[in-house]
């Protein structure tokens, strides 16, 4: 399961990726932006 | 050699060296660009990051960001007694939290000890909106030149000659006439020689010569009066610059010398 946000109620939902079809539960809106894992990301500076 | 100081600020040197040779000043030059070490951020840790740059964009960003440096406080994280884990010996560390509307600046970086607070703190990072929100850790190590241009301390570090502008006497009127096509006020005939109030105003000289090609006026130089000049992005002062590259030069060869006694 994915953490997605819907792009027009801003509310997190969680889909299968293997899913065909997303929709949001909330609002039917069908445009979704990914969700930043909550863990840290450690990068070199060059 | 005789050194004269012209100027000196916590940001700019300009000195005036007498009886030298252009290589010994070169290798200066050449050391400060390439070996001086300074402090720069490395290791960048990203909590959270929900503005319209990439973790990436960022943490180059904080790279280059001047960062105070002590070397007498410091050593290499690979010379550490800490064999490269991270101590307050060779690691400075730094946070970052910042929520809301508004511009990331150099200064919100919070050092964990205060001696290391960030001196340039207007540099923008980042722009956030509404409620975007940056939150990281980042950690600071000593660095050269040669490895990354973060850890180049002096910027445009240049030498220049001593210049003697000579001409042929009896050509005195085209002489004259030459100096009014300069910029006014720029050159001046005193004692059989052309002598110019701005020593870096030369190439509209030597412009005007080359292209009416001039043969009754010679500049010549000298290569055993130098002024050499540079400026340091405030990691460190232009006097610990100085000092600390002839150090390193005179390291270098000595270390050059114990070789050659091997032999």
């Amino acid at each position: 399961m994915a953490g997605y946000k819907c792009g027009l109620c801003k509310k997190s939902v969680k889909f299968d990726v293997k899913n065909i079809g997303m929709q949001c539960p909330y609002c039917g809106s069908k445009i979704f932006y990914k969700e930043r894992p909550t863990v840290s990301k450690k990068i070199k500076s060059i | 050699m005789k050194v004269d100081i012209k100027e000196l600020k916590p940001k700019k040197a300009v000195l005036k060296i007498e009886d030298t040779q252009l290589y010994f000043i070169n290798s200066l030059r050449r050391i400060m660009l390439s070996e001086l070490p300074k402090l720069a951020i490395d290791g960048v840790v990203i909590y959270d990051n929900t503005s319209a740059l990439f973790d990436e964009i960022i943490s180059h960003r904080l790279g280059l960001i001047p960062i105070p440096t002590d070397l007498s406080l410091l050593t290499f994280k690979d010379q550490c007694v800490c064999k490269g884990k991270g101590c307050p010996n060779c690691t400075v560390r730094y946070t970052l939290s910042k929520e809301g509307e508004g511009t990331v600046l150099s200064g919100d970086l919070q050092a964990s000890e205060k001696s290391w607070k960030i001196t340039e703190d207007k540099i923008p990072i980042v722009r956030l909106y509404g409620e975007q929100r940056l939150i990281l850790e980042v950690e600071a190590v000593l660095g050269r030149g040669k490895d990354h241009a973060k850890w180049q301390s002096v910027q445009a570090p240049a030498y220049r000659m001593d210049i003697s502008i000579e001409f042929d006497k009896s050509k005195i009127e085209d002489v004259k006439r030459i100096i009014k096509k300069l910029p006014e006020g720029i050159a001046d005939i005193k004692n059989d020689k052309i002598v110019l109030k701005d020593e870096t105003k030369l190439p509209a000289l030597e412009s005007i010569i080359d292209k009416e090609k001039i043969d009754f006026i010679t500049v010549k130089h000298d290569p055993t009066k130098i002024t050499f000049s540079f400026e340091t992005d405030g990691s460190l002062t232009a006097k610990d610059v100085i000092v600390e590259s002839a150090k390193i030069l005179e390291q270098k060869y000595t270390e050059f010398v114990k070789q050659l006694k091997a032999l």
